[in-house]
């Protein structure tokens, strides 16, 4: 990525100087004035809505008092950091926070790239486009129905424990035994997203070229074969780059899923980072100290996408910016 | 030229094939057992045991009682409000943003790229946040659920991304034409660009369709709830309380909850296969980079 | 949680809101208030036949709010009469928080639309705006409306005792103002009622003699509602069984409704025990402590770590293993509750009287072998025969506080005040003569519209619509609402009958202590945690998941959460209580 700074040297002599640095800009700023008022709105939105609220993430080293206000509130360092390492929750929520994801890197991320290979391989087309529609309809699901759906399936009378009788399985509560939660929340995962997450190496393999595929029928190479040596190599670029996305928020998984599923009882694997601050801060109003393991958050989230973001680029040559 | 299959591969699409309709079973079962579930009558269906496969016994009571409810549809109005007014703003404001940023030769283009990517990271927290709608005006009122989230930085990405990929010769001999930014906007790439547009529709649409959250911080007034806050009071928080106000409505609390689903969903999966064409080209476009 | 009408709540909220009774004061309490119910049962049978209760006892008329309409209307006073109607000459508004009841939210989305405070806006000239927060989300909501200042007139709020900082900290944080004054001067008719006696006096103030909030009084029967054991007394009789007295009779009467298939189906599908994981908890009292901090021999001890507990635990899990307790207690919801209760499943639940008996018995009308009743609280397993029962509290720790952004403070507390007058009192509980209510021989009796209401809403719903009578606020409850609001269902009645049997005692119940800004926030870091742990291991001690010989490591664990500071914390402001 060029700087602004190299910009500016490559179209003017390094001589310029401050001048030379207004002069272009206003240039610019005339040359581009309607993509600059384009800009106008979209920066506002950014400074407004995003940049304006980033000062209140000081709380986290204050001790807000609601009638100071965040800037009147006093500073009192790293407190609420050292209280949140000190707890027993900090152990419990950060390990649950990275389980969860690596089990859905584990699980969850092949799961659509199977679909999608498996779908490559049925010749009839009927068959295929139903299986497609079939199985993106869960996408369209809200999240909020799908939880409903799910509470009222392992309840003690539900679905999933009726199935468990048919093989002589006594039944299971479900969603108050913590060993249960994370094949649920994965499964669930699995369940709403595979379709919708295989249209797109569904897609890749389209573009995968077709004359290989008959060079190696030729060549008599068998279905497994022609998988490893041409479909695989393919659509690895769009697998890798997918890696790399779903890598960058892994930290910042959403509260709401967990939310609308998870009870005390099972906190020992449900608790994640963000239901934390979402508990410290609006149920217990501990805001500082919410604010703090939010922004501890954060950071592990900022250095986790910029090292994903780098590798990526050296390996593959592709990158989120 | 034909190549036989082997006997292997035969099976191998045998099993395939039986793996996919085990798969679509495993997709749709759990919405046929609501519809059914919802008709069922009551009583009999709190008693039934095992898999259900046909409506125990019939009755519409579930849905009568829910047709009373009036909030539900006061919800479900205020949701496509939601949907249409969000999506259309979102779409006009990542547009302009992604064809700003799309440009080569504006100056000020990577610094701010980079204020945009920044807030990706870091944002600040909820109480700024719920402080900064409060002194805009807007706490209690539609817009806060619409304005705080008018750009998704991801989708920003996406659509930028695709605008990058249209040739720049196009865009040349439009300002040879003296054409200016917006009408190359518009003219030129808008329609090279419409599977990365409907896939922003789908994307921000689902989305608003989603959201909960912010109505839950946001919103005081009832009537200006969003349909998923309702459906989670019914089905997550479990208050049925508030539709079963005569006596004999206790035992349909359970198909009430069967019935909500089938009113908040049927319609949504109605729609979708008629957009299924535009997602393998829409996604495509907008996950790689030009 | 809000509590929308269900008072067990109250009874694991952390301690700070309980009283201490002596027994012989309590006996007195209970045997007048039996005396009403009788008249109670009376007024059922005979509906419009109502001058017992007026001359039934001499602590009902103390219990109404006496009439100050008389003085108030003197002018003597040298200043204008602060509560003479209307307050105001020129419409003025003021902003109320305040959480909507499930009863109101089923069918309006505000109290705009309850006939008590429509009338109250004609008669005081003051309008209201009313703010609600959503149904589920009142805690967020009132924590987000403090940290961000953008404070009401007024707040009405269940958890006063345990808001963040405490209340001395909403006070010294200037988030609410201190009333003595305010009240002395604009509010003699809300004095007048909680001067009424040393508790209610003070239970209604800060440790310090501060007045911070309009409180909700409860009247007698409504403080005895507040919850107890309810089982299918059709099954004890089937099985012939007898009331069970303590917690092995109790016992045997569980095991005879899983094994003897009370319901006729043929299976053992019984659940002798339902409800929440809160309810099930309420039975520690058998064992002389509470689920949280705990009173005993005048010290604080936190009640899921001592000995006693460990009995408890011991009990429970063999009941899980026997499959007594229904194995979905962990996620069982009020819903839940409902369905199996109604559904002939569940045979003994801890209950209130309206919310789970009477809703019930209503429910299942149409079932007459269906029937539901109370026992007498099991003797304490302590050996000393009493049988703990936690009464409410006169002031529960709901009320309204007027905040330092009130623009017209003075005309706040006269507007609060109203709802405290002879006039406001009966407008506020009642409702609107001739539509809820008629004077009959001097008793407000309910109308028809309320008693059987021809769209078929049960009495608390009907009267939803005019009156807060069944519902939470700044008011004080009224025992001649209560005897009606309980005699629909002849059941509620001997229920709570049953529930004043023996030697009920309060002793082992903190009363509502109030902890200084320092104290409330040193309790809340500790037992934060305390508590989460606590919760977690009581189900997996139950569930067999965690052996309860490892219950010694569990008490240290405890110990190192820092539990010690947290009981030195209520200690102290115990025994300020006890000394006040």
């Amino acid at each position: 990525m060029q700087s602004v700074q190299d910009r500016l040297v490559n179209k003017r002599p390094p001589a310029a100087g401050k001048k030379g640095w207004r002069q272009t800009l206003a240039k610019d700023f005339h040359r581009n004035k309607y993509i600059y008022l384009m800009l106008l709105p979209v920066v506002a939105y950014f400074l407004i809505f995003h940049y304006q609220p980033m000062y209140g993430a000081t709380i986290a080293f204050k001790d807000f008092l609601p009638n100071k206000g965040i800037m009147g509130s006093p500073w009192v360092g790293l407190k609420h950091f050292k209280s949140f390492f000190l707890s027993p929750s900090a152990f419990q929520v950060i390990r649950n926070t990275i389980v969860i994801n690596l089990f859905d890197l584990l699980f969850g991320f092949p799961a659509p790239i199977l679909l999608a290979l498996l779908l490559n391989e049925i010749n009839a087309s009927w068959f295929k486009r139903s299986v497609q529609t079939v199985t993106y309809m869960p996408h369209f699901i809200s999240l909020v129905v799908i939880c409903g759906i799910l509470r009222d399936f392992t309840s003690m009378n539900g679905l999933f424990n009726s199935l468990r009788g048919l093989f002589g399985l006594d039944p299971v509560l479900f969603l108050s035994e913590s060993s249960w939660f994370r094949p649920l929340y994965i499964g669930s995962d699995i369940w709403q997203g595979v379709g919708w997450g295989s249209i797109i190496y569904i897609a890749a393999l389209a573009g995968v070229d077709q004359e290989l595929y008959e060079a190696a029928k030729i060549d008599g190479a068998g279905r497994w074969r022609r998988m490893v040596s041409i479909t695989l190599p393919g659509i690895a670029p769009t697998i890798i780059l997918m890696l790399i996305m779903r890598v960058g928020r892994m930290m910042s998984l959403g509260s709401e899923k967990v939310l609308l599923l998870y009870s005390p009882v099972i906190y020992e694997t449900a608790d994640v980072i963000s239901t934390f601050t979402y508990r410290k801060g609006l149920l217990e109003s501990n805001y500082s100290y919410s604010a703090a393991v939010g922004l501890f958050n954060s950071l592990i989230n900022f250095i986790l996408l910029l090292t994903v973001n780098k590798i990526s680029k050296k390996v593959s040559e592709t990158s989120l910016w | 030229m034909k190549i036989k299959k082997t006997a292997a591969e035969k099976a191998f699409d045998i099993a395939n094939a039986l793996f996919m309709t085990l798969l679509m079973i495993i997709m749709l079962y759990p919405l046929w057992f609501v519809a059914v579930a919802s008709v069922s009558n009551p009583n009999q269906f709190i008693q039934h045991k095992g898999i259900l496969l046909l409506p125990t016994g019939l009755s519409g009571a579930a849905y009568k009682a829910i047709l009373d409810y009036k909030m539900l549809f006061i919800s479900y109005g205020n949701t496509i409000g939601y949907v249409l007014i969000g999506t259309t703003l979102n779409l006009f404001m990542t547009m302009l943003g992604a064809y700003g940023l799309s440009r080569r030769n504006v100056l000020l283009r990577d610094p701010i790229m980079m204020l945009v990517t920044f807030t990706m990271f870091f944002n600040g927290g909820l109480i700024p946040n719920y402080l900064l709608v409060k002194s805009l005006g807007i706490y209690n009122t539609r817009a806060a659920l619409i304005l705080p989230g008018a750009i998704s930085v991801m989708n920003l990405i996406i659509m930028r991304s695709s605008f990058q990929a249209v040739p720049e010769t196009l865009e040349e001999s439009a300002r040879i034409d003296g054409a200016n930014d917006f009408t190359i906007l518009w003219k030129v790439i808008l329609p090279l660009c419409k599977p990365v547009m409907a896939v922003m529709v789908l994307y921000y649409g689902v989305s608003h369709w989603n959201a909960w959250f912010n109505a839950m911080i946001y919103l005081r007034n009832r009537e200006l709830y969003p349909l998923q806050l309702i459906l989670r009071e019914i089905l997550i928080s479990n208050s049925t309380e508030s539709l079963a106000l005569g006596n004999d409505s206790e035992q349909i609390a359970e198909t009430i909850k069967y019935a909500t689903i089938m009113v908040a969903t049927v319609p949504i999966l109605c729609v979708y296969p008629f957009l299924q064409k535009y997602f393998v080209k829409g996604v495509m476009v907008g996950a790689i980079k030009g | 949680m809000i509590p929308t009408g269900k008072f067990q709540h109250c009874f694991h909220h952390k301690p700070g809101q309980e009283r201490m009774v002596d027994s012989e004061m309590l006996k007195k309490r209970l045997f007048s208030l039996f005396s009403l119910l009788l008249c109670a049962s009376l007024t059922a049978g005979l509906a419009g036949c109502a001058s017992g209760p007026a001359a039934s006892s001499s602590e009902e008329s103390a219990a109404t709010p006496a009439s100050s309409a008389a003085s108030s209307a003197a002018p003597s006073q040298q200043e204008a009469d602060p509560s003479a109607l209307p307050l105001v000459t020129e419409p003025t508004t003021l902003t109320y928080f305040h959480y909507l009841d499930g009863k109101v939210s089923a069918s309006m989305s505000s109290h705009d639309e309850i006939g008590c405070y429509q009338e109250m806006e004609k008669r005081t000239g003051v309008h209201i705006e009313w703010l609600h927060p959503p149904v589920g989300q009142e805690t967020e909501q009132f924590n987000l409306m403090i940290a961000s200042q953008d404070l009401p007139d007024m707040i009405f709020w269940n958890k006063w005792k345990n808001v963040a900082g405490g209340v001395y900290g909403m006070i010294e944080n200037e988030i609410i103002l201190p009333l003595n004054e305010l009240a002395e001067k604009n509010a003699p008719d809300y004095l007048e009622v909680i001067g009424r006696n040393d508790t209610i006096s003070r239970q209604a103030r800060l440790d310090d003699g501060t007045i911070f909030c309009f409180m909700q009084i409860d009247s007698e029967g409504h403080r005895a509602n507040a919850g107890g054991i309810q089982l299918r007394e059709d099954w004890l009789e089937k099985l012939n069984l007898s009331i069970p007295n303590n917690i092995d009779e109790f016992e045997q009467v569980l095991t005879a409704f899983k094994t003897q298939d009370p319901n006729g189906n043929g299976q053992a599908d019984e659940l002798p025990w339902a409800g929440t994981i809160a309810e099930l908890r309420n039975l520690t009292s058998v064992y002389g402590v509470y689920y949280g901090m705990t009173v005993q021999d005048g010290k604080v001890v936190y009640g899921p770590a001592t000995p006693a507990y460990k009995d408890y635990l011991a009990r429970m899990s063999s009941w899980y293993a026997q499959g007594l307790i229904d194995p979905e207690y962990v996620v069982t919801d009020d819903t839940s509750k409902k369905a199996k209760v109604t559904g002939d499943l569940a045979g003994a639940y801890w209950g209130i009287l309206s919310a789970d008996l009477g809703t019930y018995m209503q429910a299942k009308a149409d079932d007459p072998s269906f029937k539901l009743n109370g026992i007498p609280y099991l003797e304490s397993a302590d050996g000393s025969g009493k049988r703990y029962v936690k009464l409410r509290d006169y002031c529960g720790g709901s009320g309204t506080a007027v905040t330092t952004a009130c623009k017209d403070p003075e005309l706040a507390t006269r507007w609060l005040n109203y709802a405290y007058s002879e006039e406001g009192h009966m407008l506020m509980v009642f409702g609107i003569e001739g539509e809820s209510y008629e004077m009959v021989n001097d008793f407000p009796t309910m109308t028809e519209t309320i008693m059987h209401n021809p769209d078929g809403l049960a009495f608390a719903q009907a009267l939803a619509r005019y009156a807060c009578g069944s519902m939470s606020g700044a008011f004080e409850k009224d025992q001649r609402h209560f005897e009606q609001a309980i005699s629909a269902v002849p059941e509620q009645i001997e229920c709570l009958h049953r529930w004043q049997e023996g030697n009920v005692s309060t002793d082992i119940f903190l009363p509502p202590i109030t902890m200084t800004a320092d104290e409330s926030s040193t309790y809340a870091s500790i037992m934060t945690e305390v508590t989460a742990y606590a919760d977690e291991m009581h189900d997996k001690f139950i569930m067999g998941k965690e052996p309860l010989d490892n219950f010694d490591s569990y008490v240290e664990a405890i110990g190192r959460l820092g539990i010690d500071q947290a009981i030195a914390a209520q200690q102290a402001a115990y025994d300020r209580y006890m000394q006040a």
